[in-house]
């Protein structure tokens, strides 16, 4: 029964890994903390969702085009609102995704209204058995597609060049423009990549939970924490984030109590914090003075 | 004993970045610290003013082993200090930045302090002349009611400086005072740092670069290479000494 | 000098004047405007205690709906369970809220920014899932009807006479924080806003401090709590949640961070779009949203910042020597 419950926890811990990862990209690359990313992701899954049922479009283009979709709006959204904001404070800042979150949820009420959907998934949601756990193949294939995605996404973090720009402009944005790299592209690459990457996560989620415009705000606030618990600047950090919290949230609610779920998992990320204040795998600033 | 490092030891993950440095520093007089870069110098005022806690070794002040006091404490016990970067509050009027730094002379509760009681508003004057006091004694007393963070260059240096000033410390240390000053407002800190040492019987310990400023006012100095105390002298000596001209002029293989 | 203070007053006057006609300004407009004034005082107590914390002394907090939620109860269970006289239940719901807040500030002093942001929200999950657990205290989702309070034997059941009542508490918090703002601890508070380091060189107790002002700006918000608790008669455990956290901050940040004119500015202007719009269902959404986006591009020092006070003027080197600070905050290194 323990693997059943973190067999479970992993799937959905999966999910807030992803979310996570695009929090914490931008966050390194242009120290914004993002609070739109779950809306965003949440109408990009929309698009995919009008091509599928309304259009009648295969679950394959509906989902590229919604990947399409979520790059774009990404690189949009940077390049209209947040470069006008380059120096100024980190809360002004918060308050713009904030205020862009209100304004994303309200289009979608307009455009689809309140009353939840069900979406399809990309494969069938039948149970299998392993050893003595028993999981769907729709919890495997989260899994397995988040593994997958991490390493395309390592590969080209390590490998590529705009990859190499990314860490450049996150360790030092100064030098990284001094050496030719532009800084609008790189964000707004940064910005595309982790709307894309909320995409991915609200396609896969959306069939478990309903599709409505509420559907990823457990999802944004848990990946929230993942990343700070991770460390907010690490991306394994944020991935073992989201897996721990995944975790914790499926082992507390199956075997304390479910009505006290969060109230627990967040004293137990309080206490992390508090012993390290740097998250799992965040590096401690040390003040030069 | 004035002020006593003895066998100071400090590490970061692998690097030493001070070899027990063991120095005495009598009271009275300006006492400067010099070396490269990375030398180790900023680290023995971080640990002065327990920014950083050595491994080993033992600093002591007037007797008192400062690693047992806790570093919201060392202004209280008579120490004051300006920061390389400076370090101001910057939002706040200059004035304030002073006050801050007659935190603990300004004995206070929350309660009475809220509700405005005279005795808190009296103290409160008090310790606003003593501020104007400073203020006049470095020349600035004119930018009282600004914001620090809005100031020059070289009156934020000032304000820092003055923040360190405020009750009356019996040690000052100062972080590269002439870091990023023209050479008419380094020939002017020279001489209000002479006067601070001579008018408020302070003791000054300094880091600085600009050797003709260290040479000019230091009564003795200390030469660290590599987190090592390579020398300590007059300046005569110092300008002297064969371990010196090599850490600075670098060896030649 | 003079000129300055005789602005002062006559800019306080003003003020004093317009909050003191406001509800028999908006009454023949119908109660939904009465309403709607209210509200938005309590939201300026909520709004001045955040900016305290966030404004003055730099810490972010998404506790505040939590804060509020626990005003709330506290002030009606003593007066339902207990009995007690409102007038004993308000000051000791901001006793209680304030405890509370120093305990939640305690990790406070080892965090900063989003770790802060994460630990803080937490409470705002776990209060509403605690009041809805311990039903038989709290009476679960079917709430608690705590009653308007009386002075002697006048009921305050209109929403003019409530308004007083709010305003009241609303003009002493702003005394209470400006004389603490101008003294010792809250210089010390804003001390750790602006360096750690040098505060704590200069002899303030970090950690001590940065409990003490959670604690303080919680105390007020529970405050309010208590006032939204007899003034809507009505408690349950869905009345604040995170999002009301978020509009907590969007109110000092659109209003202007560290001003005491801009919390209660923003406080206003948020509220009142919001309960206008109400009505319009999903627009609603999308208008506060969009006020909020445009508010910070337009005016990124908040709307206060459109009001320059007097002693503002800068100095005419200003902009050279800000100029050379940046390039030294960017490179410590350099010397």
């Amino acid at each position: 029964m323990l693997w059943q419950t973190i067999l479970s926890g992993l799937a959905v811990g999966s999910l807030y890994a992803l979310s996570a990862i695009g929090l914490v990209l931008i966050f390194k690359t242009s120290n914004i903390v993002n609070f739109a990313q779950g809306q965003m992701a949440m109408l990009s899954t929309f698009v995919a969702f009008q091509m599928l049922t309304r259009w009648g479009f295969p679950y394959w283009l509906a989902a590229l085009a919604s990947l399409v979709f979520a790059l774009v709006f990404g690189f949009f959204v940077y390049i209209v609102f947040l470069s006008r904001l380059k120096r100024a404070e980190v809360l002004s800042q918060i308050i713009l995704t904030l205020g862009l979150y209100l304004v994303f949820r309200g289009v979608a009420g307009v455009l689809w209204g309140n009353v939840p959907f069900t979406m399809p998934a990309a494969v069938s949601t039948n149970t299998v058995h392993i050893g003595s756990a028993v999981v769907t193949w729709y919890q495997l294939f989260i899994m397995i597609v988040t593994l997958l995605l991490m390493l395309v996404f390592y590969a080209m973090f390590r490998y590529t060049k705009t990859g190499l720009a990314m860490r450049a402009v996150s360790q030092n944005q100064q030098a990284a423009r001094l050496m030719g790299v532009s800084l609008t592209r790189i964000y707004g690459a940064t910005w595309a990549v982790s709307t894309a990457l909320g995409a991915i996560a609200g396609l896969l989620i959306a069939p478990i939970l309903f599709l409505s415009p509420s559907f990823m705000d457990s999802v944004a606030v848990k990946a929230f924490a993942a990343a700070v618990l991770g460390g907010f600047s690490s991306l394994p950090g944020a991935v073992l984030g989201g897996l721990v919290l995944g975790v914790m949230e499926s082992v507390f609610g199956f075997y304390i109590s479910t009505d006290l779920k969060s109230t627990f998992v967040f004293l137990l990320i309080i206490g992390i914090l508090y012993v390290r204040p740097q998250g799992l795998f965040g590096t401690r600033e040390v003040k030069k003075v | 004993m004035f002020l006593e490092f003895d066998e100071v030891t400090l590490r970061f993950s692998g690097l030493v970045a001070l070899k027990g440095v063991s120095l005495t520093v009598n009271e009275g007089g300006i006492f400067a610290i010099i070396g490269p870069n990375g030398a180790g110098k900023s680290t023995m005022l971080n640990c002065l003013s327990r920014i950083y806690t050595p491994q080993q070794g033992a600093i002591r002040f007037l007797g008192e082993n400062l690693l047992r006091v806790a570093p919201d404490r060392i202004k209280a016990c008579g120490i004051g200090r300006s920061f390389q970067n400076m370090e101001l509050f910057s939002k706040m009027t200059v004035e304030d930045n002073l006050l801050v730094g007659y935190h603990c002379a300004l004995p206070s509760n929350p309660f009475s302090e809220a509700v405005g009681w005279y005795k808190a508003r009296s103290r409160e004057r008090e310790a606003r002349e003593r501020v104007q006091r400073v203020l006049e004694s470095l020349g600035i007393a004119s930018y009282s009611r600004q914001t620090a963070g809005n100031l020059p260059y070289g009156i934020q240096k000032k304000v820092d400086v003055g923040r360190a000033l405020m009750g009356d410390p019996r040690l000052l240390l100062l972080d590269e005072p002439a870091a990023g000053l023209n050479e008419l407002e380094t020939e002017e800190l020279g001489h209000w740092i002479s006067d601070i040492k001579r008018a408020m019987k302070t003791t000054v310990v300094m880091i600085e670069h600009d050797m003709n400023l260290v040479m000019s006012i230091s009564d003795r100095i200390a030469v660290l290479d590599f987190g090592e105390l390579i020398a300590v002298g007059t300046p005569v000596e110092i300008r002297q000494d064969e371990r010196v001209i090599r850490a600075y002029l670098g060896q030649e293989a | 000098m003079t000129s300055e203070r005789n602005l002062r007053m006559a800019r306080l006057l003003v003020v004093a004047l317009a909050a003191l006609a406001a509800p028999f300004v908006v009454m023949p407009l119908g109660s939904q405007m009465s309403y709607i004034l209210d509200m938005s005082v309590i939201f300026c107590i909520v709004a001045v205690a955040l900016n305290l914390l966030t404004g003055f002394s730099g810490q972010v907090s998404l506790g505040h709906a939590a804060f509020l939620m626990v005003g709330e109860y506290v002030s009606s269970l003593l007066t339902l369970n207990l009995n007690w006289s409102f007038w004993i239940a308000l000051p000791l719901s901001a006793v209680v809220t304030g405890i509370l807040g120093f305990l939640i500030g305690l990790p406070a002093v080892r965090l900063s920014g989003n770790f802060l942001a994460v630990a803080t929200m937490g409470f705002s999950f776990a209060v509403p899932e605690l009041a809805l657990k311990w039903s038989g205290l709290t009476n679960g989702s079917s709430g608690l009807m705590p009653l308007r309070p009386a002075l002697g034997s006048y009921v305050l059941g209109s929403d003019q006479a409530y308004y007083f009542l709010i305003l009241a508490c609303l003009v002493v918090q702003i005394i209470v924080i400006k004389n603490l703002l101008k003294s010792r601890t809250g210089r010390a508070f804003q001390a750790i806003r602006d360096s750690e380091i040098a505060a704590q060189s200069s002899g303030v107790r970090v950690g001590y401090n940065k409990a003490l002002v959670f604690s303080i700006s919680a105390g007020f918000t529970g405050i309010a709590g208590s006032l939204y608790a007899h003034y809507i008669n009505f408690v349950s455990p869905n009345d604040f949640t995170v999002q009301d956290s978020f509009l907590f901050l969007a109110m000092i940040v659109v209003g202007g961070l560290a001003s005491i004119p801009g919390s209660i500015l923003g406080a206003i202007v948020i509220n009142t779009i919001n309960q206008l719009s109400s009505s319009f269902g999903q627009y609603s959404i999308i208008l506060v949203g969009a006020v909020m986006v445009l508010a910070v591009l337009l005016f990124p020092k908040g709307l206060v910042s459109l009001r320059v006070p007097p002693h503002a003027r800068k100095p005419r080197h200003s902009s050279r020597g800000s100029a050379r600070v940046t390039r030294e905050v960017e490179s410590p290194d350099v010397p």
